[in-house]
């Protein structure tokens, strides 16, 4: 199903490759390319962490090619694509991933925020009033206020906005003191890789819904160069920062944070509030493609209040009372799972020719639930490997489609 | 009457009078029923009961002048101002209605969580609690508020016979004996307490008026919420609630049971549910002047947010009192104003009247002046504001009506003399 408005036409589909490219950059690509730098500066050497950023962003970019290649035809979302490989019924699970996702970083976020910013912007406002809950509560009102016109919004904000993100990015990078990475040992493992991939592959399974507002093909294409490369920027960035920056990206107390100059200070506040603002306003429209699913006659302005209003909601009654970490591992892993699928998919889809039939869709569906099955295991510590949910998941998915389409032969061979 | 309007369409325009009287009746039960016992703590059961009667009488009388100048063409309040008193005054009346909601926004969602937190908690101090609470239902009011009137005016009808079969419970188990007790007096300053309550709201009719069916409907309305209002602040009389929290505190009547505990919740909630939806509908009709634009849900839902903002950062109770009060008063008296208005194109038909409503401006803002001064000397006798301001505009208006009138008549008598002159 194609996420429209109203009259049944897909707004806003002129975006050109610059657009594209700071919706994602704003929006959701920024963080996680940040956090995963700033955890690879902490376990390996400086040619280490640079050849494993630099692998993972082309290893990214042909899966995201991939992807979008997948939508591009009929400006399909990323459910539309799901749909057409998981069938009716797997396109439910992804649209109740989608919206579980998107409630997990809505909240972890805003939670992450809310957090720093009160430390950042020490104000007496009175005996007895919790500042952390006042800027939640004005954090997610912004949110909810920018999310409402849908993607033309998002568009706008991302364009105005992303050149002051860059500016405080860059004024945290010169104001924070350098933390200098070893050369030595002059050794490229690559043991990194997996993280990098699983920090940056979640939001990949998105790109469709905001790619097909691509202006063209062309546009696309440079949009997801640009995206790598500034990724690439960032990440290498990311890594004279280290451990300067690590508090601000984790869900920590105050005891955690650090004593920041006046300087550093005004620029992490400005870099914390543009990106969450972004991101919240982002994953409500990546969110609203699922709701379509789950209350069709709820579409158009109405879906983004009511997915804005009840993000807010829920992150005001459950802030600092219930932790979404487990939602998020599940949720992220789900979603680079069904990247890899779908991937996969369009792979089989263009040696054979032919687009996915019913036993095809099952086995695709099939080898996505037993990904995310073992993922959900391994969390909870009741499946218990030495190796990352990433290599598990794509060890998973390969077994299942493999088994499931040598099954599949078979049986035809049998009939035959 | 003609309903025409060139602007825009005003949707839903067939509300019957139990609709119309049903969304005043449900939003403003819990204000009503706190006066009443606000009144008989400081003047005793009889003399409230005098002053309720008599100040809804007179607030009929105002609230028919001001349906009446806007039922022609469908206004709201605020076009209905600007047409009267000018586009100045109009623009003003809109951001004052825009400080008073938020103001009204912040302090009613307060009185919720103050009642429920009362109610569940037991405990006032878990101020974080409450805070979290109140953005909550702040959010959910402005999200629901996207329905429009259309979703108010069924919300209403479906709260307000709950509302109104708390207060019948609650007087059918009463103690009526306080009645007999007390003095049948009349007291000025407690008449003037309850039009000061109601007054902004009147001022504030046509915004749902316009969407009446007819003109009798209208005005059987006006008579019906006129006579609920009686009924709701009366009966607080006898039960002596001053607070949307003693509705629900154990101890405070000799009536408290499981039973009255639960319908006063009910009316808690309800009533401050629909009175936050009703306001942000009120404020929309500002909104509408401040920022032109095509009627749209969204409106509501920002006018919702600012609101929940408001409550989440003005924390501090005495500026946003003082504050509802300056709002409220000047509102209060624009209402004075449009009356005089009315009273003065009624009875001067005969004067030509070229600066009427840069006059009727002028007058208007002598009164606000003065109200805001005697707020600022006096904050907490928000009446004694009210008075002075309505005083000072009527005399402003009686002083220039006489001069208009004096000027008028010297004119007339020099115009006809210089005629029978050259007719000689």
């Amino acid at each position: 199903m194609n996420h429209k408005t109203e009259n049944n036409t897909l707004p806003d589909i002129k975006q050109s490759f610059w657009q594209l490219a700071v919706i994602q950059l704003a929006g959701i690509a920024s963080l996680p390319v940040l956090a995963s730098s700033v955890l690879i500066s902490q376990t390996t050497n400086f040619i280490d962490a640079i050849t494993t950023i630099a692998l993972a962003n082309i290893i990214l970019w042909i899966i995201r090619f991939g992807i979008i290649s997948m939508s591009h035809k009929d400006r399909k979302s990323t459910l539309d694509i799901s749909r057409e490989y998981f069938g009716t019924i797997g396109s439910y699970f992804i649209a109740v991933l989608l919206l579980a996702s998107t409630l997990a970083w809505f909240v972890a976020q805003t939670t992450l925020a809310s957090n720093a910013l009160t430390f950042l912007i020490p104000i007496n406002v009175g005996e007895g009033v919790d500042r952390f809950v006042q800027t939640s509560v004005a954090l997610g009102i912004i949110s909810t206020l920018l999310c409402m016109e849908g993607i033309v919004a998002l568009r706008w904000l991302a364009t105005l906005i992303y050149p002051f993100l860059l500016i405080a990015f860059l004024g945290v990078l010169f104001t924070t003191p350098k933390q200098i990475l070893s050369i030595e040992p002059v050794s490229i493992t690559f043991s990194l890789l997996p993280l990098a991939l699983g920090t940056n592959l979640g939001i990949t399974a998105d790109l469709p819904t905001f790619f097909r507002h691509s202006k063209s093909w062309k546009d696309s294409v440079n949009a997801l160069t640009i995206l790598q490369l500034v990724s690439l920027i960032i990440g290498i960035a990311g890594l004279f920062l280290g451990s300067a920056i690590s508090p601000w990206l984790e869900d920590g107390s105050a005891e955690s944070f650090i004593a920041v100059g006046h300087g550093q200070k005004s620029f992490l506040v400005a870099l914390i509030f543009i990106s969450v603002i972004c991101a919240n306003v982002s994953n409500v429209y990546s969110a609203s493609v699922g709701w379509e699913v789950v209350a069709p006659t709820l579409a158009g302005r109405k879906e983004y209040l009511i997915l804005g209003f009840g993000l807010t909601i829920i992150f005001i009654l459950v802030a600092h009372i219930f932790s979404m970490h487990s939602l998020l591992d599940i949720t992220d892993a789900s979603l680079i799972n069904l990247a890899l699928v779908l991937v996969l998919g369009y792979v089989i889809y263009l040696l054979t020719g032919r687009a996915p039939k019913i036993r095809e869709q099952m086995i695709y569906l099939f080898a996505w639930l037993v990904a995310t099955t073992l993922n959900i295991l391994q969390f909870s510590e009741l499946f218990a490997v030495n190796h990352s949910s990433l290599f598990i998941a794509i060890l998973a998915i390969l077994c299942t489609i493999v088994s499931g389409f040598t099954i599949k032969k078979l049986l035809t061979r049998t009939k035959a | 009457m003609t309903h025409q309007r060139t602007i825009s369409p005003v949707p839903d325009r067939h509300q019957n009078f139990w609709q119309l009287a049903s969304i005043q009746g449900a939003s403003q039960s819990i204000i009503a029923a706190m006066l009443g016992g606000q009144l008989s703590k400081q003047y005793g059961a009889g003399t409230a009961l005098v002053a309720i009667c008599i100040g809804n009488f007179i607030l009929w009388i105002i609230g028919l002048t001001i349906i009446s100048m806007a039922a022609k063409d469908r206004k709201n309040a605020i076009e209905n101002v600007y047409k009267s008193i000018g586009k100045v005054s109009g623009f003003a009346l809109s951001i004052i209605l825009v400080i008073a909601f938020l103001s009204w926004y912040m302090l009613d969602l307060q009185a919720t969580t103050v009642a429920l937190s009362n109610f569940f908690l037991h405990n006032q101090d878990e101020k974080n609690v409450m805070i979290r609470l109140g953005a909550v239902l702040g959010l959910i009011i402005a999200l629901v508020s996207t329905g429009g009137i259309r979703f108010i005016k069924h919300a209403c009808v479906v709260v307000f016979p709950f509302l109104l079969f708390f207060v019948i419970y609650t007087l059918s188990t009463g103690d009526w004996s306080s009645l007999s007790k007390s003095n049948w007096e009349f007291s000025f300053p407690a008449t003037i307490s309850v039009i000061t309550l109601t007054l902004p709201g009147t001022v504030n009719l046509p915004t749902f008026f316009r969407h009446s069916r007819s003109i009798a409907d209208s005005i059987l309305a006006l008579t019906l919420i006129t006579l609920i209002y009686i009924l709701f602040q009366s009966f607080s009389i006898f039960t002596e609630v001053a607070s949307p929290s003693e509705f629900l505190t154990k101890n405070v009547t000799s009536i408290a049971s499981q039973t009255y505990l639960f319908l006063g919740l009910i009316f808690v909630v309800g009533s401050l549910f629909c009175l936050n939806l009703v306001n942000i509908y009120y404020a929309s009709a500002a909104w509408e002047l401040i920022v032109p634009h095509k009627r749209s849900p969204k409106e509501y839902a920002i006018i919702g947010l600012l609101g929940t903002a408001a409550y989440t950062f003005f924390q501090v109770d005495f500026p946003m009192r003082f504050l509802e009060s300056i709002a409220s008063n000047l509102i209060a008296s624009i209402g004075i104003a449009l009356f005089v208005v009315r009273l003065i194109d009624i009875t001067f038909k005969h004067l030509p009247r070229p600066y009427e409503k840069m006059v009727n401006t002028f007058c208007w803002s002598i009164g606000c002046i003065v109200a805001i001064i005697t707020q600022i000397n006096q904050p907490t006798e928000p009446d004694k504001a009210l008075i002075a301001g309505c005083s000072a505009s009527l005399l402003a208006f009686l002083t220039i009506i006489v001069c208009e009138e004096t000027t008028w008549a010297i004119r007339k008598l020099s115009a006809k003399k210089m005629s029978n002159v050259r007719q000689q």
